[in-house]
């Protein structure tokens, strides 16, 4: 059952869809990925995390939310994610910046980020930083689904 | 022969913009070359010439986003920066995926736009740069004999010159001999340089 997206703002009608969203998810030819891909949400609101992974447990990865970039950061130690997801604006540091930090690490992590607002300052920003994709909360269910299905493909492709 | 200093190319099917542009880039010290349209400019287009491209998205005819798959299509490495009165965050995050070094909403502060150029202009020199060196590592390689080009292929897997010497039915001595020619016409300082020079050759143009 969908859980009620208290998090995002009102969607406008135009994108609006998680009832087809439902039907879709439930006749996606997805294969699960083995259970060793693991996916980071980076988002200060455990709600907002709870509605990604939710939105992303048909791909049978393994899902893990941190709220601030500096504990994300602590993780990459214990080792490296297939994909991260993070919000645009988080406590510690923009998404740009937790982009950078990680690059200085040596590490390259496919990344999307995700935003409240229609600002394309932000987009430009994260995308110039590295990120793969950035998207608007209220038009993602589908879009992000798919996208970090492709993410994983490819990460399954190239580890297993 | 002298090359031409490095120019704006501006698209843009507004008058006003282009005459605005023209005047702020020229007293800045920039070359700049204005065009109504996107047809116009791609027919002029010569990939040599150094420069950044500044474009504007939406225009009759081809627009800005269809001029740059164009230029894609033809693997085009001018950097583009798109200007726009119109943008939204799905316009500006295509144009980035496919290969804008940046996306800038009307209006902006002139300076803002000058120090985007340069840094446009900035990596233009740095592709160039790095072209020139591809193409000069490729040159030295198509020196070597055939003999030295399997020999530089071993080694740089991190094979052993006794384990070539195996490999080529040769001796060992024979190997250490090739070997230092192909360091030699490869202009290599060790053999991590002569890794990351095989890497740098490999990489599509």
């Amino acid at each position: 059952m969908l859980h009620r997206h208290r998090y995002w703002r009102a969607p406008d009608p135009r994108a609006y869809r998680p009832r087809v969203v439902v039907l879709l998810m439930a006749s996606l030819p997805l294969d699960p990925v083995s259970s060793a891909a693991v996916v980071c949400v980076v988002d200060p609101d455990p709600a907002a995390r709870r509605n990604i992974a939710t939105l992303l447990a048909p791909l049978g990865a393994s899902v893990e939310g941190y709220p601030t970039a500096r504990e994300l950061l602590a993780r990459l130690a214990r080792g490296v994610p297939a994909c991260l997801i993070v919000e645009s604006r988080l406590p510690d540091m923009g998404a740009p910046a937790l982009l950078q930090a990680i690059k200085a690490r040596g590490i390259s992590i496919p990344t999307i980020v995700l935003a409240n607002d229609d600002d394309v300052g932000s987009a430009v920003a994260a995308m110039r930083a590295g990120a793969l994709d950035y998207m608007e909360k209220p038009h993602i269910d589908r879009a992000l689904l798919t996208r970090v299905a492709a993410i994983l493909d490819d990460d399954e492709r190239r580890n297993h | 022969m002298k090359e031409k200093p490095a120019t704006v190319f501006v698209v843009d099917d507004d008058d006003a913009v282009r005459t605005s542009l023209r005047l702020l880039l020229k007293s800045v010290g920039l070359p700049v070359e204005t065009f109504a349209a996107a047809q116009e400019f791609l027919d002029n287009f010569d990939a040599d010439r150094a420069g950044c491209l500044v474009l504007d998205i939406r225009m009759p005819g081809m627009s800005g986003l269809e001029l740059q798959q164009r230029l894609n299509e033809i693997h085009a490495i001018i950097p583009i920066v798109f200007i726009t009165g119109h943008g939204d965050v799905p316009m500006a995050v295509e144009a980035m995926q496919h290969g804008a070094v940046d996306f800038i909403q009307k209006p902006f502060r002139d300076q803002d736009l000058i120090d985007r150029i340069n840094q446009a202009l900035e990596k233009d020199r740095d592709n160039r740069a790095g072209l020139k060196e591809r193409d000069a590592i490729r040159r030295r390689m198509q020196q070597l004999t055939p003999r030295e080009r399997e020999v530089l292929d071993l080694v740089t897997q991190g094979k052993a010159n006794k384990v070539i010497a195996g490999d080529l039915n040769v001796s060992q001595r024979t190997v250490e001999i090739h070997r230092a020619r192909v360091m030699e016409k490869m202009g290599a300082s060790s053999l991590a340089h002569l890794v990351r020079m095989v890497i740098e050759a490999g990489r599509a143009a």
